[in-house]
């Protein structure tokens, strides 16, 4: 059975690939017509003759599809991810300048989401009914509503543009030569809306899969028997009821990072934030079809290896758990 | 779903004002036609007018009436939900269905299928997409229905398995009933719900991307759409815009989803009624 | 060291969601909603408890048994303060003299696990899924502030005082066996060492083997002076563990005995269905349940009896007043009247526990100078099967005709519910007794059709009416005839000797009688309708609850259909005891003759 369920995640995880490397190589080929001049056409850029030339050599596109394919996977493992024309400049390049800021906005995130969501979802379940309860379900259906582009629009438009107190756009003021100390809190001024914005749009989510969670939890004998023991409420709160229902949470954080992808390209868009989102949007304004693939293609593979570290983790935090499958 | 359901929702309050204001926002975009005062393709205007009784919210840049650029744009947004949402659910109940009742390999390669699809972001294929072929809003709703599908699959997947083996599907077919008869009185009732959340869930779904696709300027910009308006907003923010062109749109389409999110919630806590607020 | 209930009571409040969710299941804790507020549109109470005192003493171990709904596990969860948020309690409840009932969470915390713990039944996830088994036996230890080592060494220990090996404390509770989690939930109940210990069914999901262990570990946790409170549905294990056992029908204690008694001697009529239900080995009569079905909690009886609906022995007052406790008096007498004893045993019941339907004393009967009965004493009860064994010319079947009060006595005293049959009025103690005979070809009229022979009482006393063709065809149904026309109008001896026993059967329940005699009912018939025919009289008699005395030369037959059995012997009762113990361990020369004889042919 165990070897059942290695094979079932091997496949899933190879399937991805296949799709991505459908969308990335093969889409463009199949496109009607030319498609070289297609990738290009619609963008500012006028395809030379010479670059012309030089683009069929760089894909192979004068080889049989097959040997174009190897070519493409060698480059693919060499970490190239193709050139773009348009910004002058290798992709690779373009995408490892902005995926730190990314990481750091999703990281952060993702751990002030969690921790806010657990929390919140273990107490509002534990009052069931309860005033409190009522007010945070409540609360939390409506913030999980707004869409983030709307949140970031209002913290726009009210933080930084109205009250003036955090800058509009950048993850640090150019030219600044700031260090140290101030480097950081400029870092930080930069950081907050973003953050503020796809926590807030992460914590409705988090907070109802506990409290969800949870409020089935408590019904489980093992909680009466904590409670028999006498044991402290947090105790019997985090250590018993909250260590078994946050499971879930945990094999949904591979699923989540594709939606959280989804509102981080919007929010660096929306504050000029210069990490993926933004090279995203700055690709589709430009048309740059070989920094979207390959916007595509990173992407794609942060979330394969989030979910194989979730996957090998998950038989630490859930010892039932080769014996389940 | 229990014969009670329909009176359970009444008698809950999250999943009524749900109802309520999606309602209101239904018979505002199917009536967009009648109620918007001008035609919001119509640039005779002046611009940047602030709001006044002739323009309601006022004109944008280029002159067209907002308010009745916003009552289109929502028409819109409710009709992408809605197709997406029928066929991304027509989709996920076939697959989900087929895949329990036929087993094997063909439940296999669908579910590994689906597994897959959820790893790889849906917006970034559609801007690709959008990219390469510069589709119709047609084919963008079959686009996106054809990469959300997968968890209302998984959903009515499971669902029809532990039916399977639930004892009265049994006792029916030992009774003689026919497969038809099973489907229509023992299985379909009972996915009911799931496909209600999966419809509502997948509609919210598809506004936010429409408007998020139109926002990043990826979408017919001939079409009215909240997310042009709020692209567009925000470039003239500087002019005080904000309180009559920005917000407008940002406000119908989280009010529009909210509801959604609403009468998700509602159809859920109904469905499995241990999570209710006692 | 004791553990006290005083007039406890526990209602449940019910919304419109859980209506349907059995009472036993609602322990669902809701964290820090206090216990007794009902949150949410109630629409009405269960009551899960009613009126409970119950003591239980430094090295006594009180068993309380009874079906499930009974109120069972609330009263094992009330102890502790562990009942859902929407139990409404009152009554007090003390532990070593302190009265818990006014205590907050923080501080039953100190005194749960302490004082007192409880051992859940092994069902579901009642051990923690994702800790090890050693760290949540541990766990009581360290949160009283003992080392993390010095916890898990002394977990170590008692898990091998329960005969779990070394390694098993380190796995997860899924990775053990059922019987090995049962095992370690006691371990953590004993880990702390507490004055009193609760058991939540703690045998319930076990094989045989790990059940007389964990009765070994009872015993020697009561000789060590501890208090343990036994809730099981099990009456073997409860007789076998505990010193006092309280019986428990829909919330209130129907009877408080000694736990020797309850197996041979119940006094209360749920208590006897309850045994009656249970099985045990070396009894060979069929398992009956308890007659009728128990009450809904919405239709409750509010005033009376609460078991009188399936009561086999309700009287007037049993649906008007509440009954009281009265002592049960030490064993069982011939004076049921209750007796003045304080040893704190007591049985509810208006009628004092089960009452005495006919006495015979010191009966002396003679034909012509041959004494036939030379001073029987006989006691019937309400409800029960008494099975009356010997041989040809015992006088077992003139004892039988005296009951019945065709014949008279040359001395002594016959009482029919208290009263000398003798002053009863003969029409009206006809229609109390139903009387089945040897022979249904003689004892009915062949110039009857079977209509007529059923309608027989009826005419005879006067009620037959318009109603009677329904009500005959109905007692046709009941001894499973067909109740057509066609077969309605037959003659006797148009049918089998099996079916005209039958019809027999339902001539002597048309009148509903309070005690049906069987005088070699079915010694004359094949072995096959004959088993069809004592299973339908026991149906009958265990659904319409009523006393039978079966009188038979058979003791494998005996054994088979009676709760008692007494042996008549040249004129003398020899032996007179509930039927598993006569067969098993004959006091009489004679009885043990006559199983012997059994065996052998």
């Amino acid at each position: 059975m165990m070897r059942s369920r290695k094979v079932k995640i091997v496949t899933v995880y190879l399937l991805t690939i296949f799709f991505l490397l459908f969308f990335n190589f093969l889409l463009p080929r199949l496109l009607p017509g030319d498609a070289i001049l297609a990738m290009y056409s619609g963008s500012e850029i006028l395809v030379t003759e010479e670059m012309y030339s030089e683009l069929v050599k760089l894909h192979g596109l004068d080889r049989p599809l097959h040997e174009q394919f190897i070519t493409y996977l060698i480059q693919l493992a060499h970490g190239d991810l193709g050139y773009s024309y348009i910004a002058h400049a290798s992709t690779t390049d373009l995408i490892m300048n902005a995926l730190p800021w990314t990481l750091l906005l999703v990281f952060t995130s993702f751990i002030l989401s969690a921790a806010s969501g657990i929390v919140l979802g273990v107490e509002s379940s534990w009052r069931r009914g309860g005033r409190i309860d009522k007010l945070l379900l409540v609360f939390m259906l409506l913030i999980d509503g707004i869409p983030s582009i709307a949140i970031g629009i209002l913290f726009l438009t009210i933080f930084s543009l109205y009250c003036g107190w955090f800058p509009t756009a950048g993850a640090v003021t150019p030219y600044s030569n700031l260090v140290g100390l101030a480097y950081l809190w400029d870092m930080l001024l930069h950081l907050a809306l973003p953050l503020a914005t796809l926590t807030l749009s992460q914590i409705p989510g988090d907070y109802l899969l506990i409290r969800n969670s949870m409020v089935l939890t408590i019904c489980e004998p093992f909680v009466l028997t904590a409670r028999a023991k006498g044991l402290k409420k947090y105790k019997i709160k985090y250590f018993h009821a909250a260590r078994n229902a946050i499971l879930p949470f945990f094999t949904r954080i591979g699923i989540r990072l594709a939606y959280v992808i989804t509102g981080v390209l919007f929010i660096e868009t929306i504050f000029a934030y210069p990490g993926l989102g933004l090279l995203t949007y700055e690709a589709i304004s430009n048309r740059d079809l070989p920094l979207m693939q390959g916007i595509l293609t990173v992407s794609v593979l942060l979330v394969l290896l989030i979910n194989i570290l979730i996957d090998l983790l998950y038989k630490k935090i859930d010892p039932r758990v080769e014996y389940a499958y | 779903m229990h014969i009670r359901s329909l009176h359970q929702f009444k008698k809950n309050r999250i999943g009524m004002t749900g109802l309520a204001i999606l309602s209101f926002l239904l018979i505002t975009a199917v009536f967009a036609p009648v109620l918007a005062p001008h035609n919001p393709w119509d640039y005779s205007f002046n611009c940047f007018q602030s709001p006044s009784k002739e323009h309601l919210l006022g004109t944008n840049d280029i002159g067209y009436d907002i308010f009745s650029e916003l009552l289109w744009a929502l028409r819109t947004s409710v009709l992408f939900g809605i197709s997406v949402a029928a066929i991304a659910c027509t989709i996920g109940i076939l697959t989900g269905v087929s895949a329990a009742l036929v087993g094997g390999l063909y439940d296999a390669i669908i579910m590994r299928i689906a597994d897959a699809l959820l790893a790889i972001p849906s917006i970034l294929i559609l801007i690709l997409i959008a990219a390469y072929f510069m589709p119709s809003t047609f084919v963008l709703i079959i686009t996106l229905s054809l990469i959300t599908w997968q968890t209302v699959a998984r959903g009515i997947r499971a669902q029809t398995l532990s039916l399977k083996t639930k004892l009265h599907i049994k006792a029916a077919r030992n009774m003689g009933a026919s497969t038809f008869y099973i489907m229509h009185k023992h299985i379909i009732p009972e996915l009911f719900p799931l496909c209600a959340i999966g419809f509502v869930t997948k509609a919210r779904i598809a506004v936010f991307m429409e408007a998020g696709l139109a926002f990043l300027g990826i979408f017919d910009p001939t079409t009215k759409s909240l997310g042009i308006m709020m692209s567009y907003a925000m470039r003239y923010l500087y002019l005080d815009v904000w309180f009559n062109w920005l917000f407008p749109p940002v406000i119908s389409l989280s009010m529009l989803i909210i509801s959604l999110a609403f009468i998700a919630y509602a159809i859920e806590e109904i469905f499995d009624p241990r999570l209710k607020v006692r | 060291m004791s553990l006290i209930f005083k007039n406890l009571n526990v209602k449940y409040g019910i919304s419109d969601i859980s209506v349907d969710t059995g009472m036993d299941d609602s322990t669902c804790i809701d964290g820090d909603t206090d216990t007794g507020t009902v949150t949410g549109a109630t629409i009405g109470t269960i009551t899960a408890l009613d009126n409970i005192s119950l003591e239980i003493n430094k090295g006594e171990c009180v068993a309380v048994v009874g079906e499930s709904g009974s109120g069972k596990s609330t009263l094992s969860l009330a102890s502790m303060k562990l009942l859902a948020p929407n139990a409404l309690v009152s009554g007090q409840i003390f532990l070593d003299g302190m009265d818990i009932s006014n205590l907050n969470d923080k501080e039953m915390e100190k005194i749960r696990w302490n004082k007192i713990s409880i051992v859940f039944q092994n069902y579901g996830d009642v051990l923690n899924p994702v800790h090890r088994v050693i760290d949540q036996v541990a766990e009581p230890l360290i949160k009283n502030g003992e080392s993390s080592s010095a916890a898990q060494s002394k977990s170590r220990e008692m898990l091998d005082y329960l005969k779990i090996k070394k390694d098993r404390g380190n796995l997860y509770p899924h990775q053990i066996s059922a019987g090995e989690r049962q095992r370690v939930l006691m371990a953590m109940a004993l880990i702390t060492d507490p004055d009193i210990l609760v058991m939540d069914e703690p045998a319930a999901s076990v094989d045989a083997i790990t059940k007389s262990y964990l009765a070994v570990v009872i015993k020697q946790q009561v000789d060590a002076g501890k208090s343990v409170l036994l809730i099981t549905h099990d009456l073997s294990f409860a007789t076998h563990c505990s010193d006092h056992i309280a019986v428990l029908y829909f919330g209130r204690i129907l009877e408080l005995l000694p736990s020797r008694e309850l197996l041979d001697a119940p006094r209360h009529p749920y208590t006897r269905a309850l045994v009656r239900s249970f099985p045990i080995i070396g009894r060979a009569k069929d398992l009956a349940g308890v007659r009728g079905v128990p009450p809904s909690q919405i239709s409750r009886a509010t005033q009376g009896c609460i078991f009188q609906q399936r009561c086999t022995q309700s009287i007037d007052i049993c649906s008007k007043l509440q009954p009281q406790a009265t002592s049960r008096g030490s064993m069982k007498s011939e004076d049921h009247g209750g007796g003045s004893n304080e040893d704190g045993y007591y049985v509810v019941c208006h009628r004092g526990g089960i009452a005495t339907m006919i006495s015979v004393k010191n009966i002396l009967k003679s034909y012509e100078n041959i004494e036939v009965l030379k001073g029987v004493s006989l006691v019937l009860e309400e409800g029960e099967i008494l099975a009356l064994v010997g041989e040809t010319g015992s006088g077992k079947t003139t004892l039988a005709y005296l009951v019945a009060g065709t014949i008279e006595p040359d001395s002594g005293e016959i009482n029919f519910r208290g009263r000398d049959v003798g002053n009863i009025d003969r029409k009206e103690f006809s229609r109390m007794v139903g009387l089945i005979y040897q022979s249904p070809r003689d004892s009915i009229s062949h110039r009857f059709t079977i209509f007529e022979a059923i309608a027989e009482p009826l005419r005879i006393h006067g009620l037959f009416d318009d109603g009677s063709a329904k009500r005959i065809k109905n007692a046709l149904k009941e001894v499973q005839l067909p109740d057509e026309d066609y077969f309605i109008q037959k003659y006797p001896h148009e049918l089998s000797g099996g079916e005209l026993q039958r019809v027999a059967i339902a001539r002597a329940l048309i009148l509903e009688p309070d005690l049906l005699i069987a005088d070699e009912s079915t010694s004359f018939l094949d072995p096959s309708v004959q088993a069809k025919i004592l299973k339908l009289l026991l149906d009958l008699q265990n659904e319409r609850g009523i006393s039978m005395l079966f009188v038979t030369h058979d003791i494998g037959v005996a054994r088979k259909v009676s709760d008692r059995i007494a042996v008549l012997h040249d004129g003398n009762i020899v032996e007179n005891a509930p039927s598993h113990c006569v067969i098993e361990n004959p006091q009489h020369p004679y009885t043990k003759l006559l199983i012997e004889t059994v065996k052998r042919v």
